[in-house]
This record gives structure tokens, C-alpha cells and sequence, in this order.
């Protein structure tokens, strides 16, 4: 196809950019990815037809009714527009088409080869094969064009623009920088009052709406121009989800969205996965910690996740944002920091949210945990609101029955453990439920032990001592220890899985279930 | 050491076959014995009594090209036009001949052989693609 060679390895050249500045000027917009790369494109179709129409001037298309002369350039549509000059005449021999001559013609690749012409007995080319329609119309349109080609025009177009000091970008769109509005900073203290007062995010047009507005422009360019200043301001912090910019103050966020709490933290550490059995690799999926990095299956996805609870995040009141739960909450290109609303799934009660990216969590269920008093290994679901951007939490209650639960204890300033009643309204996982009382107690463990370079093997000794005490096989669960271990350390199942493989303290009696020996 | 893929290509229905006029030069029989035997009776005689062969310009239907023709291949042409050219008498091995010939001896496939001879477009590639070539015919070099 004469028009795709160049859009396959687009470029954008000097000119190009030149093209680009005018139009910003002329326009006086912010212009979209796809409106620039639009425009390049018709641009590189208007030049393309131009060269075409000079290459094929003065050339007659051939048809075999038509006479012609010695010198005369001829183009063959039909034999993929070659084009050749007639070098000689002749009459055409054959009773049966009457007469007509023949033309000798040269292509420029000066091989010679004969056409009938001045011939009165209907031939196709007659009808259609004079045409330079094909060539002339360009066989794809822009928008063909763009579709087929949009990510690496997008490419192009941005590591182009990006490499001048006259363009601006923001959100997705460019601007010359020789026409942004003034912002000064009268506009920015009344855009921190307006946020002040709101306390919760807003766009650029509803900031713009009370504080009256910027000197002069049209309001898509005080959007951005806004946009780009507030972006500039460190008071400001842009915490919109995909295509949508929200302004909130900084100092208005939560600090535990500011900085990862504690009981998140996790300074990864390395370990051999080949070590790990792939029952352990499939325990590791059921659990589904956000730093196993677990990739998503395409049979995983889905509308509504259910996750397991672990101490960590009932601590800090989030949920980990794996890779199943990245779906559901809103996400964004740059932003590290996504205000989005919450929903109670019980009671339908709307708070606050924050994705934390860079964290991997997501911010804002202490209250919803309290209020229900969710223990450790809660089954909890998430889901999207249906039509809406908010996301419902929710877990299967029922009314509250006194269970046995495993309490993490102060023993004499050791760790254990001890089976006492507790009532509880939530569906659980068994396997994982703890609790502990002495809040106190477990904070100061997991500060020392979350910033003590003690080996896993060492924390994990006295977890499987405790925890496999009352057990009747004298063994625990992986999972139990998983969830234990991280009352006093953060980290996924992968290491805790092939310190238990590798340590020779360690006894697998099956089924994921360890004991301390080797008999 | 890796054995080297075949050159060799299994012929299928869209597989394009042409005449190989080399392969006349090569295999002993006479061409224009058998191109005349596609002509009828009355103009075998007349063109035996033509001492010289005469030329004819030929114009190719689709391309308006010119080739020059002798006598023989001017006459099968322009039986070529007549409805009696092919009939269902008319033998496999000579019906597909005689639709090359008609076509300029623009390479054909099977299954749009099929179409002007009216037989199974399997059952001429089974012919076309046995071990023995009949009359010249074999796959053009760039066949789909």
C-alpha cells in the first residue's frame, strides 16, 4: 500500500514539529494526542496526493481505444502504474479486431513491450482502466490510519514534543508554552482556599468557577493552564483516577496516604522461587499477598474479588491492591495518589478512599473494620458499584457466635499464644484467624522485629514452637504461619515458603502443615 | 546435521498451472501436431496447404498487451471464442489445454479451471498433480 510505508515507522521530523506549533498558535488549545496525530496524519496524506498528482503530470493513462503518439508517457493502472514512453508506431494485424495500431513502449526499467491501440473492439481497459482513481484518492483514510498505528504514533509524537522547551504537556494534551495564561500566585492562595473549605477534591473548572477565573482565554485553556500551575505548586496534589485531573491539598490528605504505614511496609527480600513446590506456588495464588507479584490469570478477572484479611492491613485499615484488585479500583497514568468513594456493602454508608500505587494499597477501611469488628482472616469481597466509580466493601455477616480464636499474648515479654472465646459476626478463614487484645504489645513487636535484620528463619522458630503446641499433630498450617508472622513482619508467603524449605529446623509433615525437628 | 526443508510444495486447489512450452521441447512429442488436433478438420487442411506462416497481433483481454502469433495459435484463438471450443466430450487433459489456451495461457488454479470445464475442481488437481505431467501443464514457480 503506496500510503502505510511511512505511518508503520512514523516520524516526526522538524517540520512536523514547526506544523504543530502553528496549529497550537492558530488555534490557541491545548490539543489531544489524537487531534495532533489526526492532523499529522492528514498533513502526510495532503503531501503524499500533491507528490503523486506531480509525478503522474502530463502522463495519459493508457486505454487501448485511445491513438497515441511517439514521446507520449503513458501510466498502466492495471500493471501496478508503471509508467513508459511510446518509442513506435505500428498497424496492428488481426482480421478480427478490424483496424488498429500498435505501440511500442518503453518502461523505465527499458524493457519494451507492445500495446494495441487506436482499437475499436471493446476492450475492459476502456471502461475502467484509465483510471488514477486508486492512486489519486490514497488507498486509507486517517482514520484507518490512526487505528492502526495509534501507540507509536502517540510515541513519536510525545518523545518529539517532549525534546522542545515551546510545549507544554499535561493530561494527555500539548500546548505552546508561548501562550499559556498567567497564574499567579493571587490565583493559586484563593485555589487553596477554595480546596480548604471543600475538603475534598475538586476539577480545574469547578476550582476555576470560585475563584472567578483567569485573565483572558477561552475556558479549555484556564483549565489548562490552571492544571499546569497547580501541577507546578507542591501545596497541591493531583489525585484524579484515568482521564479525569482532581485537585486536593496536600496537607489535607491522610498521612497514612502520604507515607506507607509501618504494618505495609515491606523491604523485599530475596529468595529462591524455584524452591517453592508448586502446591506451595498455588497456596501462594489463594492467599494472594500484593508483594508475591502474582500476574493476572485472564481466567482471574473479575468484576468482584474476594481476599482474605491479614493483620497488616486490619492495622493500617486498607486492602492490598493486587493484581486482582487493581481492576476494580480506579487507577491513573501518573498519579500516585486516587481519591475515589468507598460504600459500606452492609449499611451503604459512603467514605473516603485513596489507591496508594507506589504502596500497593488502598486507604480508608479503619472505621469500616472497627464498626464491624472484622478479625484477621475475615473473608472480605469488593466490588465495583454498578453505573458509578465507587467501590463496595463488603464480607458475609451473620449474627455474632462465640469462637475459639487464637490470641497473640504477652508471655512474660515473649510471644504466644492462646486459644480464648470471642465473638464474631463475619464469615472467616480458618486457617488465618488470630486476634490479640494488647494492641500495645504487638505494635512494639512489629516495630522491633519489622526493623531488626533477624534472619525469617529466627522469627519463624518461635511461631511454629507456639502456634504447633496445641495443635493436635503438633504441626501448623503455612497459612497460619503467614498470617502470624506478619503480626510482627511484613512479607509475603514466597520467602516465608522457602525459609521453611530450605531451613533444616523446618519438618514438613504434608499438606502445608510444618513442625520444628525432623521426626 | 539438520535436514534441509523441502522445496517441494503440495499442490492445492488454488495452485496456478500453466503450459510449459519447455517441456514440449524436451519430451519428443510434436506441438503443433497436438495444437492442431484442437482445430477442426477444415482448418487443419487449410492451414497444411499454407506454405508460409503468416503473423497475427493478438491483443491480451485484460492487459491490452500485443503478442505476435503464428497461423496456428491465431486460428486457436479464435476457436477459443466458439461455444463448441469445449464440450462435455471433450477429453480432461484437452479441455484444461484448450481453457489455457483461451486464456492467453495465463497461469490457472484448479478451482477456477473448474468453472470453465464444469468438472470437480478435485478431480482436475488430482490429475494435474500425479506424478506424470500431461501436455506441458504444471504449476507456475509463484503459486498461492
Amino acid at each position: 500500500m503506496l500510503t502505510q510505508q511511512w505511518a508503520q515507522n512514523f516520524a516526526v521530523s522538524p517540520d512536523d514539529v514547526e506544523y504543530i506549533q502553528g496549529l497550537l498558535l492558530e488555534r490557541e488549545i491545548p490539543l489531544s494526542l489524537e487531534e495532533i496525530a489526526r492532523f499529522l496524519i492528514e498533513r502526510r496524506l495532503e503531501e503524499q496526493q500533491a507528490a503523486l498528482q506531480e509525478q503522474y503530470r502530463g502522463v495519459a493513462s493508457y486505454r487501448p481505444v485511445d491513438s497515441y503518439d511517439i514521446g507520449q508517457r503513458l501510466v498502466f493502472p492495471h500493471q501496478d502504474f508503471a509508467i513508459a514512453s511510446v518509442v513506435a508506431v505500428r498497424e496492428g494485424g488481426n482480421p478480427d479486431l478490424g483496424q488498429f495500431r500498435v505501440i511500442q513502449v518503453e518502461f523505465d526499467d527499458r524493457s519494451l513491450r507492445e500495446y494495441a491501440s487506436a482499437l475499436n473492439s471493446p476492450h475492459k481497459l476502456n471502461d475502467d482502466g484509465g483510471s488514477l482513481a486508486p492512486v489519486q484518492a490514497g488507498s486509507v483514510s486517517a482514520d484507518a490510519l490512526l487505528d492502526a498505528h495509534r501507540e507509536s504514533l502517540y510515541q513519536a509524537i510525545n518523545e518529539s514534543l517532549a525534546q522542545s522547551q515551546d510545549f507544554v504537556r499535561l493530561s494527555g494534551r500539548w500546548f505552546s508554552r508561548a501562550l499559556m495564561l498567567d497564574v499567579h500566585e493571587g490565583h493559586l492562595n484563593l485555589a487553596e482556599a477554595v480546596l480548604d473549605m471543600n475538603s475534598a477534591p475538586l476539577t480545574a473548572p469547578q476550582i476555576l468557577e470560585q475563584i472567578g477565573g483567569l485573565d483572558g482565554g477561552t475556558p479549555i485553556l484556564q483549565e489548562f493552564c490552571l492544571n499546569d500551575a497547580l501541577n507546578a505548586d507542591s501545596r497541591f496534589d493531583e489525585v484524579g483516577p484515568l482521564d479525569t485531573v482532581l485537585w486536593h491539598l496536600r496537607r489535607l490528605e491522610p498521612a497514612e496516604v502520604q507515607q506507607t504505614p509501618i504494618w505495609l511496609r515491606y523491604v523485599p527480600a530475596a529468595y529462591d522461587t524455584n524452591s517453592l513446590t508448586p502446591e506451595q506456588h498455588a497456596l501462594e495464588r489463594e492467599i494472594d499477598d500484593e508483594w508475591s507479584d502474582l500476574p493476572l490469570d485472564s481466567d482471574q478477572a473479575s468484576d468482584r474479588v474476594r481476599l482474605i484479611l491479614s493483620y497488616p492491613h486490619q492495622r493500617a485499615g486498607t486492602l492490598p491492591l493486587t493484581s486482582r484488585m487493581q481492576s476494580i479500583f480506579p487507577t491513573a497514568r501518573s498519579s500516585n495518589r486516587i481519591a475515589f468513594t468507598l460504600v459500606d456493602g452492609q449499611d451503604g454508608e459512603e467514605f473516603a478512599g485513596w489507591v496508594v500505587r507506589q504502596g500497593r494499597y488502598v486507604y480508608g477501611l479503619k472505621a469500616f473494620y472497627d464498626k464491624h469488628r472484622l478479625p484477621i482472616g475475615t473473608l472480605i469481597t469488593v466490588h465495583r458499584e454498578s453505573g458509578s466509580d465507587k467501590v463496595v466493601v463488603d464480607f458475609l455477616a451473620h449474627r455474632p457466635r462465640t469462637e475459639w480464636v487464637r490470641m497473640m499474648i504477652d508471655r512474660n515479654g515473649q510471644i504466644g499464644f492462646e486459644d480464648q472465646k470471642r465473638p464474631i459476626g463475619a464469615e472467616y478463614d480458618d486457617l488465618m484467624l488470630l486476634g490479640a487484645d494488647d494492641q500495645d504489645f504487638i505494635d512494639g513487636l512489629f516495630q522491633n522485629y519489622q526493623q531488626s535484620r533477624r534472619p525469617l528463619s529466627a522469627l519463624l522458630k518461635p511461631l511454629v514452637t507456639e502456634l504447633s503446641r496445641n495443635m493436635p499433630q503438633g504441626a501448623v498450617h503455612a497459612k497460619t504461619l503467614y498470617s502470624a508472622l506478619n503480626m510482627l513482619r511484613r512479607c509475603p508467603p514466597g520467602p516465608l515458603f522457602a525459609a521453611l524449605n530450605t531451613e533444616p529446623e523446618f519438618y514438613s509433615v504434608g499438606n502445608h502443615y510444618w513442625r520444628l525437628g525432623s521426626t | 546435521m539438520q535436514p534441509r526443508p523441502s522445496t517441494l510444495v503440495k499442490p492445492t486447489l488454488n495452485t496456478r498451472y500453466h503450459i510449459d512450452y519447455s517441456w514440449w521441447d524436451r519430451s519428443g512429442e510434436d506441438l503443433r501436431t497436438y495444437l492442431l488436433s484442437h482445430l477442426p478438420q477444415e482448418q487443419r487442411d487449410l492451414l497444411a496447404k499454407s506454405a508460409d506462416h503468416q503473423q497475427y497481433d493478438a491483443v491480451d483481454p485484460e492487459t491490452g498487451e500485443v503478442t505476435q502469433v503464428d497461423d496456428l495459435h491465431y486460428w486457436l484463438l479464435k476457436n477459443s471464442r466458439t461455444p463448441d471450443f469445449i464440450t462435455p466430450h471433450t477429453s480432461l487433459v484437452d479441455g484444461i489445454f484448450r481453457v489455457l489456451i483461451a486464456n492467453n495461457n495465463h497461469p490457472m488454479s484448479s478451482n477456477e479451471l473448474s468453472t470453465h470445464l464444469g468438472r470437480p475442481a478435485p478431480t482436475i488437481l488430482k490429475m494435474l498433480s500425479g506424478a506424470r505431467v500431461y501436455k506441458g501443464i504444471r504449476p507456475t514457480e509463484n503459486t498461492t
